[in-house]
C-alpha cells in the first residue's frame, strides 16, 4: 500500500493560476468518484481552499498515482499536463503524512499558525468520508491529522497572539483591561481601520461603543450599525472621561484629542488607564498626551510593531510544533507499518485453524465411542490451546512491524510460518 | 544528631534553586511548565518536611530566631504561591516569587543553627501568636510585592512600545493590579492583628509607652503604608503605577524592618 500526495500551495503557484485550479465544494464529490475510478486508485481525499488544492491518494504499490492523477486534473480544468506540472509538489508514504500534518497544524499556512485551515481539513475529511471514498489508510491518515493540528494548537502558542493591525488593537486592549467584558469603547472618526477594529472589540464582548464624529447624523448611522450611541462632536472631552478605549481615525489634519482634552478626560476618570488607538494618518492625538499617568496611546506604527513582535513568537512556537508533528508522524509510522502485519497474521490463523480442524477430525474417526458432549470438550480445548500460542506471536508481530526494522520482522514471521497470504486471496 | 537538619537545610535551599531556575527558564522558553511545577512542589515537600523535623527536634514553634523566622517566612510564601498557581495557573508569578523565597534561605544560611544554640526560654503564648500573625501577614505582602513589581514590568513595556518576551509572557495590568489588591486584603489584617497583639503584649509584659519599641515603631509605619494604599485605591480609586510603587516601597519597608531593626535596633526582637 502506498500514500501518494499531489498538489499546489500558495508557495509554488500565483493567485490566479491557484484559482483556476482549485474546486468548488460541490464539484468535490464528482471529483472524487472520478479518482477511485481511475485504475489502482483504492482511497482519495481532496483539500481545496483559495491557499492550496492538493490531492492525497492511497493505492496498491507500483501504480503510477501521480501522472494519472496529474493527467485527470489537467484534463478536467482544461489546462497543459507540461504547465500544470512545475507548479505542483508530490509527495509519497511518510513525506505525505508528514506534509499534513504540518499543514492541519497551520506550519504551511501563509500567516504562520492560523486554524482556519484545520477546519479545512476536517471539512475535506468529512466530505470524503460521506461520500465513501476513504478506507482505511486515508481514514486514518486524516483522524491523525486532525489531531495533531488540534494537539499543536493546544500545546503551543502559535495560534494565539494577534498578526494584523486590526487585532493587534484588541491584544493590547486585554493587555491593559484582561477581559474586556466591561469596557467602553468611544470610536472618534470613520476609518476603515477603525471601523475593523471597533468590530473585533465588539466581538470580544465590549460593553458599550459610543460613536463621535463632527457630522451627527454619520455618528448616528455608525452608532445603529455597531448597536451603540451617537455622541455630539462638542461631548468628545465628556466621552473621554467615560471610556476605557478609544479608536480615532479622522481625516483632521490637526490633532483632534489634545494633550488638554487628555488631561481633563482624566482628571474626570479619576486616572483610570485609558487606552487610545490613534489609527489616524496625519495623527489624531497630540503624542503628549502618551505620557499622561495611566494614558496609553498608540499609533498605527506601534499596532505594526505588536504584529513583527507576535510573529516572531509564533516563529518560536512552531519550533515547538514541528517536534510534535514529528512525534505524531512517528506514530502514524508505527501503525502504518503494522498494518502489513494484518493479511501475514490472518493467513497464520487460517493456517493454524485448518490444522486443527484436520486433525480433530482424524481424531474423531479414530475414537469413534466418543459423546457429542467429549466431543464439545476436546474441540473447545483444541481452540484453545491453538489460541493461546498464536496470542503472543500475533501481538509481537504487530509491535515489530511498527518498530525500525520492521520489514525484517515480517520477513522472518513469513518465512518461520511458511506463509504466503498472497495466495490466500485478496488481502487489504 | 542534628547534622541531618543542615544538610536538610542545604537541600532544600538546593532545591528551591533548582526551581527557580526551571521557573525562569519556563519563562523565557515557554516550555516545561508542568516540570517547573514540579521541582516547586518537590522544594516545598523537603521544605515542609525540614520544617517539621526543626520543630520535632526543637521543640517549640518555629519562631523562636532569625533562622526560623525566615525558613517560616519562605514556607508561608510557597505555601501561598503554590495555592495560588493551583487556583489560577499563572505560572509567571512563580518566575517573581521563587528567587525572593530563595533570598530568604540564603539569608537564614548565614544566620546562626538554632540546633546549634543553647536552650532558649519559652515564649509565652501570647508573643508566639504574634509572631505567626505577623509571619503569615508578611507572606501575604510579599506575594503582593511581586505582583506590584509584574505590575510595574508590565506598564513600563507597553509604555516603552516593547512587544517581546515580558510583554508576550506577563499577565494583563487589570489582572497584576488586582492580584496585588487581593494579597493586600488578605495580608494586611494579619499584619495588623500582629501589631496589635504585639503592643498590647508589650505595654504588659515590659510596660513599655507606645512605640517606643523600634520594631513597633517600624510596624506601625509599615502599617500606615498598606492602610495608605488601600485607603487611595478604595476611597481615591487610584490604580496602576503609583499604587504598585507603593507596594514595592510597603515590601522594602518590610525587609528592613525584617532584618535590619532586629539586628541593630532592637533588643527585644530577634526577628
Amino acid at each position: 500500500m502506498q500514500l501518494v500526495l499531489l498538489g499546489l500551495s500558495h508557495k509554488t503557484t500565483p493567485v490566479e493560476l491557484r484559482g483556476r485550479l482549485a474546486w468548488a465544494a460541490g464539484e468535490i464529490p464528482g471529483v472524487l468518484s472520478a479518482l477511485c475510478s481511475l485504475p489502482g486508485i483504492e482511497e482519495s481525499c481532496l483539500i481545496s481552499t483559495c491557499n492550496r488544492t492538493e490531492f492525497y491518494l492511497a493505492s496498491e504499490d507500483g501504480v503510477p498515482v501521480l501522472e494519472l492523477v496529474l493527467r485527470f486534473w489537467a484534463e478536467a480544468k482544461g489546462v497543459d499536463p507540461e504547465e500544470l506540472g512545475p507548479h505542483t509538489y508530490s509527495a509519497s508514504d511518510m513525506a505525505v503524512v508528514q506534509h499534513l500534518f504540518r499543514v492541519a497544524s497551520g506550519l504551511d499556512s501563509m500567516i504562520l499558525g492560523e486554524t482556519q485551515i484545520l477546519g479545512q481539513v476536517r471539512d475535506a475529511w468529512m466530505l470524503a468520508s460521506e461520500h465513501g471514498s476513504l478506507g482505511k489508510y486515508l481514514h486514518a491518515l486524516f483522524n491523525q491529522a486532525v489531531a495533531c493540528g488540534k494537539r499543536v494548537h493546544s500545546e503551543t502558542a502559535i495560534s494565539q497572539n494577534a498578526v494584523s493591525v486590526s487585532y493587534a488593537a484588541v491584544e493590547l486592549a486585554k493587555k491593559i483591561f484582561g477581559s474586556l467584558k466591561g469596557v467602553t469603547v468611544l470610536i472618534v472618526g470613520a476609518g476603515k481601520m477603525a471601523d475593523l477594529t471597533a468590530r473585533h472589540l465588539l466581538d470580544s464582548g465590549v460593553r458599550e461603543v459610543l460613536v463621535c464624529n463632527r457630522t451627527y447624523e454619520r455618528a448616528v448611522e455608525l452608532a445603529r450599525q455597531y448597536s451603540g450611541r451617537a455622541v455630539p462632536w462638542e461631548d468628545l472631552g465628556r466621552s473621554l472621561g467615560e471610556a476605557e478605549v478609544v479608536i480615532s481615525s479622522t481625516g483632521a489634519p490637526g490633532y483632534v484629542i489634545t494633550l488638554d482634552l487628555v488631561r481633563e478626560a482624566m482628571r474626570h476618570r479619576r486616572y483610570r488607564p485609558l487606552f487610545i488607538v490613534d489609527i489616524a494618518v496625519p495623527q489624531d492625538v497630540e503624542p503628549a498626551a502618551g505620557s499622561v499617568e495611566n494614558v496609553f496611546l498608540y499609533n498605527i506604527d506601534d499596532l505594526e510593531q505588536v504584529v513583527l513582535a507576535n510573529l516572531e513568537e509564533r516563529k518560536r512556537e512552531a519550533q515547538k510544533a514541528e517536534r510534535i508533528v514529528a512525534e505524531e508522524v512517528r506514530g502514524f509510522q508505527a501503525w502504518f507499518r503494522s498494518q502489513d502485519a494484518v493479511p501475514l497474521i490472518r493467513s497464520l490463523r487460517e493456517k493454524a485453524e485448518e490444522i486443527r480442524r484436520k486433525e480433530l477430525e482424524r481424531l474423531f474417526h479414530r475414537l469413534p465411542g466418543l459423546t457429542d458432549r467429549e466431543r464439545e470438550i476436546i474441540a473447545g480445548t483444541t481452540a484453545l490451546i491453538v489460541n493461546k500460542i498464536l496470542n503472543d506471536p500475533t501481538v509481537k508481530v504487530k509491535e515489530f512491524a511498527g518498530g525500525e526494522d520492521g520489514e525484517v520482522y515480517l520477513r522472518a514471521f513469513s518465512l518461520l510460518f511458511n506463509l504466503n497470504p498472497g495466495e490466500k486471496g485478496p488481502e487489504g | 544528631m542534628t547534622s541531618y537538619l543542615g544538610f536538610l537545610f542545604g537541600l532544600t535551599a538546593f532545591l528551591y534553586l533548582v526551581s527557580t531556575s526551571a521557573y525562569v527558564a519556563h519563562f523565557y522558553l515557554r516550555q516545561g511548565g508542568r516540570a517547573a511545577t514540579a521541582t516547586g512542589i518537590l522544594a516545598f515537600g523537603c521544605h515542609t518536611l525540614t520544617l517539621g523535623l526543626l520543630v520535632f527536634h526543637l521543640r517549640h514553634p518555629p519562631l523562636y530566631s532569625g533562622f526560623e523566622a525566615l525558613f517560616s517566612l519562605a514556607w508561608v510564601v510557597m505555601l501561598n504561591y503554590l495555592l495560588f498557581e493551583l487556583l489560577t495557573g499563572l505560572r509567571v508569578a512563580g518566575t517573581f516569587l521563587l528567587p525572593l523565597a530563595l533570598l530568604f534561605l540564603v539569608y537564614a544560611g548565614v544566620l546562626p543553627r538554632p540546633w546549634e544554640a543553647a536552650g532558649v526560654p519559652l515564649a509565652s503564648y501570647w508573643v508566639l501568636v504574634h509572631s505567626l500573625v505577623a509571619l503569615a501577614g508578611y507572606g501575604a505582602l510579599t506575594l503582593a510585592f511581586a505582583a506590584a513589581v509584574m505590575y510595574l514590568l508590565q506598564e513600563r513595556k507597553l509604555r516603552q512600545k516593547d512587544f517581546h518576551l515580558f510583554y508576550q509572557r506577563l499577565p494583563s495590568l487589570d489582572t497584576l493590579d488586582s492580584l496585588a489588591y487581593r494579597f493586600v486584603l488578605y495580608g494586611f489584617p494579619l499584619l495588623s492583628l500582629g501589631i496589635v497583639i504585639g503592643s498590647l503584649w508589650a505595654r504588659q509584659a515590659w510596660g513599655l509607652p507606645f512605640l517606643r519599641e523600634p520594631k513597633e515603631f517600624f510596624s506601625v509605619l509599615l502599617w500606615l503604608v498598606y492602610a495608605a494604599y488601600l485607603g487611595a485605591r478604595v476611597l481615591l480609586g487610584w490604580r496602576g503605577r503609583r499604587a504598585a510603587y507603593l507596594l514595592v516601597g510597603g515590601f522594602g519597608l518590610m525587609v528592613f524592618n525584617f532584618f535590619v531593626v532586629n539586628l541593630f535596633l532592637s533588643r527585644r526582637h530577634v526577628f
